[in-house]
């Protein structure tokens, strides 16, 4: 996801784009650094917010998982297990649209690692951009003609 | 499964910003709707 261009198109209809993780602060501002991130960057490591939206956790559908599993021996064989990813390596993320009322939008809990909802599905959850202003001129009127 | 209200325990829930300051979660949908992208891990 280009993340610039989706907090534009989040912001045009109104809304605003945040990204949590899971990691120590630390860890959450080098992934803020490496990737030039200007979107609000939270984490937590309590992982509270993770389970209150239920959103997956487990071996299969991380590690283990078809599209990971290219990866998923030398992953293991790395330590993936072993806490050095800056974050709990078995918990899998998902989005959630949340307004002011406090009702949920939008929501999509990655199914396995990997599986993320299409930007549009988001965008759709929010509603249309508000329409553009209409022009003053009307059709048929001489303003700005050549005289 | 459908949620269709955030449960109170998200409404009350608290993050840290990437300098460790403690921000009530709530905060973000105060105003406006909020599009929050939970990641797998930073690294």
């Amino acid at each position: 996801m280009q993340v610039h261009r989706a907090r534009q198109e989040i912001r045009e209809r109104g809304a605003e784009l945040a990204i949590v993780g899971n990691g120590a602060p630390p860890f959450a501002r080098a992934f803020r650094e490496d990737l030039g991130l200007d979107v609000p960057l939270y984490t937590d490591p309590s992982l509270e917010t993770y389970r209150a939206l239920a959103f997956h956790r487990g071996l299969v559908r991380t590690v283990l998982s078809p599209r990971t599993w290219a990866h998923a021996v030398r992953a293991l064989a790395s330590g993936f297990l072993q806490g050095r990813t800056q974050g709990d390596p078995l918990q899998l993320g998902g989005v959630v649209v949340v307004c002011p009322d406090g009702t949920v939008a939008y929501r999509h809990a990655s199914a396995e690692a990997g599986d993320h909802p299409p930007i549009a599905d988001i965008l759709a959850a929010l509603g249309p951009r508000p329409a553009a202003a209409p022009t003053k001129t009307r059709q048929g009127s001489t303003r700005g003609a050549i005289q | 499964m459908v949620m269709k209200r955030i449960p109170d325990a998200l409404a009350h829930a608290t993050v840290l910003d990437d300098s460790g300051a403690a921000q009530p979660l709530a905060s973000l949908w105060a105003e406006r709707p909020a599009v929050l992208v939970f990641v797998r891990h930073f690294g």
